[in-house]
């Protein structure tokens, strides 16, 4: 398989790797995928100042293309609103790696992590209101 | 130390420079260029003689007579020449293979399933052998052939060719053996082993790409229908112009290894018990096949934890397989490590480290720290890791919001 620069470059340095604790009011978690399909991704949001995201954690289990797409998008969502992060589209993430193909399913994964994320945050912010 | 290191002698192997220089001898107007089919001439007495000297040493790495030895363009082709050429020429119309085999042996006989023969595929044991018994419940009144690999490509597990042959031939049945893996690295004796074809392979053997060899006994014969017609070449069976300089290749790589197969065993096989003690001290990996009974140079570990795309990713200064070449440009997990009972996460996690003649135990060393590195890079990241740490079962992880993806 031959992949794109900014690909091994996310693969090599995934930027952003670890977790925030899921309890607090601050963080939001999407958590996606099953050892089964290949792939699993956690990706976090953290929110300072509301609606900004402020910071990301991820973590993930599968091909290279998860790895770094995942990577990508936890730097994409920094200075993002949480309308901006859920509005995400999986080809602006396939185009924007140059995703072989046969990975596209990566892209579709890290969509459906973020709008989980987003949609976890705002949940806590209403449960607390 | 020259980087990428080649782990990969499974896939392929270079030409030892001895082989080199037989080769090419065999090429330019100052060598023996002659077609060796031109006995009426002195070029062409040259190349005959040249290429029967091949035959013998071909013959003699597995215990044949140089009549028994086919010439064919690699194991895929003597592969498609025996199970092809003994079906067509025998009545029975049932045959049996086992479910680890090498592709080109599967898809021969998918290819004579749709024509009407009907094909058994054993499961192997969860290490990769052959239940002896199971194979015997399998045999029927029709079957004409059993044919069955010598080393697993992937898994490098070694079948005890001698009691399968034992049986096959108690029972009247044909015995194929794919030995691309396993000729020049482990001893055959076609006779003692009641084998009566054998497919051969020159590049897994420190020889040329595009020569192999199928071995077919002479006593009794076994019938067989030629599938590449021509000029006659190969008393019928195989026809083409002979290709000398591919050929003493194969000759003078069989020729150095029954001279040297011994000591050489010996030294790949400290080597690949020294890169297996390094590759456990990370945990959690896991050695598929049988731990014993295997050939020196090949081990395939699956790493808990992370797929073998990304491992094979971090690992750029190793040139290494998920699992076979012929197929690892598909990400289907393999269809050996499937039999062998492996969970999709488990054969996901595979990777094959093939060691050969020119491995040096400063390579190694290197290989086992560079997998280190990546697996715990890998391990960090995975959040399956995170699980299996705190003692769950990959393959039930029931973690309610980690739903499919459609």
């Amino acid at each position: 398989m031959s992949y794109s620069d900014i690909i091994r470059e996310h693969f090599d340095h995934p930027r952003n790797v670890g977790t925030f604790l899921a309890e607090e009011r601050t963080i939001g978690t999407g958590r996606k995928g099953a050892p089964a399909l290949g792939n699993m991704l956690q990706l976090q949001i953290k929110v300072m100042q509301h609606p900004v995201i402020a910071d990301t954690r991820f973590k993930a289990y599968g091909n290279v293309g998860i790895i770094a797409a995942a990577s990508w998008v936890s730097e994409w969502l920094k200075g993002k609103t949480l309308e901006q992060a859920a509005d995400i589209d999986n080809a602006l993430i396939t185009e924007q790696l140059a995703l072989p193909a046969t990975q596209i399913q990566s892209a579709v994964l890290v969509e459906a992590v973020v709008i989980a994320a987003v949609a976890d945050y705002q949940a806590k912010q209403a449960d607390n209101a | 130390m020259q980087l990428p290191i080649y782990l990969d002698y499974a896939a392929t192997t270079p030409v030892d420079p001895r082989v080199a220089q037989v080769m090419i001898r065999h090429l330019t107007q100052d060598g023996s260029f002659g077609n060796p089919a031109s006995t009426g001439h002195a070029f062409g007495q040259t190349a005959q003689r040249a290429v029967e000297q091949a035959r013998q040493q071909v013959a003699t790495l597995i215990h044949a007579d140089p009549k028994e030895i086919i010439w064919t363009s690699g194991a895929t082709e003597s592969t498609n020449l025996a199970l092809k050429g003994v079906a067509q020429a025998h009545k029975g119309r049932h045959l049996v293979t086992c479910k680890t085999e090498h592709r080109a042996t599967l898809d021969v006989c998918n290819q004579l399933e749709r024509q009407g023969y009907r094909v058994s595929y054993l499961d192997p044991q969860p290490n990769g052998l052959l239940d002896l018994q199971q194979l015997a419940d399998t045999l029927q009144d029709d079957t004409v052939l059993v044919s069955i690999m010598h080393v697993n490509n992937e898994i490098g597990v070694s079948q005890d060719l001698a009691a399968i042959g034992q049986l096959t031939r108690s029972r009247g049945v044909l015995l194929h053996v794919d030995a691309a893996q396993s000729v020049g690295k482990i001893p055959i004796d076609v006779r003692a082993m009641n084998i009566d074809l054998m497919s051969l392979t020159a590049h897994k053997l420190y020889g040329p790409k595009g020569i192999g060899a199928l071995y077919v006994q002479r006593l009794p014969r076994v019938r067989l229908t030629a599938q590449i017609h021509g000029g006659g070449q190969e008393r019928g069976l195989r026809a083409g112009t002979l290709p000398t300089h591919q050929i003493v290749g194969m000759g003078e790589a069989c020729h150095i290894a029954s001279l040297e197969m011994a000591s050489e065993n010996d030294r790949i096989r400290q080597l690949r018990d020294h890169l297996w003690r390094g590759l456990q001290e990370l945990g959690a990996v896991l050695l598929n096949g049988d731990p014993d009974q295997r050939v020196a140079g090949i081990l395939n570990v699956s790493f808990s934890g992370i797929s073998s795309e990304s491992l094979l990713m971090a690992l750029k200064n190793l040139a290494l397989s998920s699992s076979s070449a012929c197929s690892s440009a598909n990400s289907e997990p393999s269809h050996v490590l499937r039999a062998l009972g492996l969970s999709d996460t488990l054969a996901g996690s595979a990777i094959r480290f093939s060691i050969g003649r020119f491995t040096t135990t400063e390579e190694i060393d290197f290989a086992v720290t560079e997998v280190h590195c990546a697996v715990n890079r890998l391990r960090e990241l995975s959040p399956l890791w995170e699980l299996q740490q705190a003692g769950l079962d990959p393959d039930t992880v029931q973690w309610e919001t980690f739903a499919a993806v459609q």
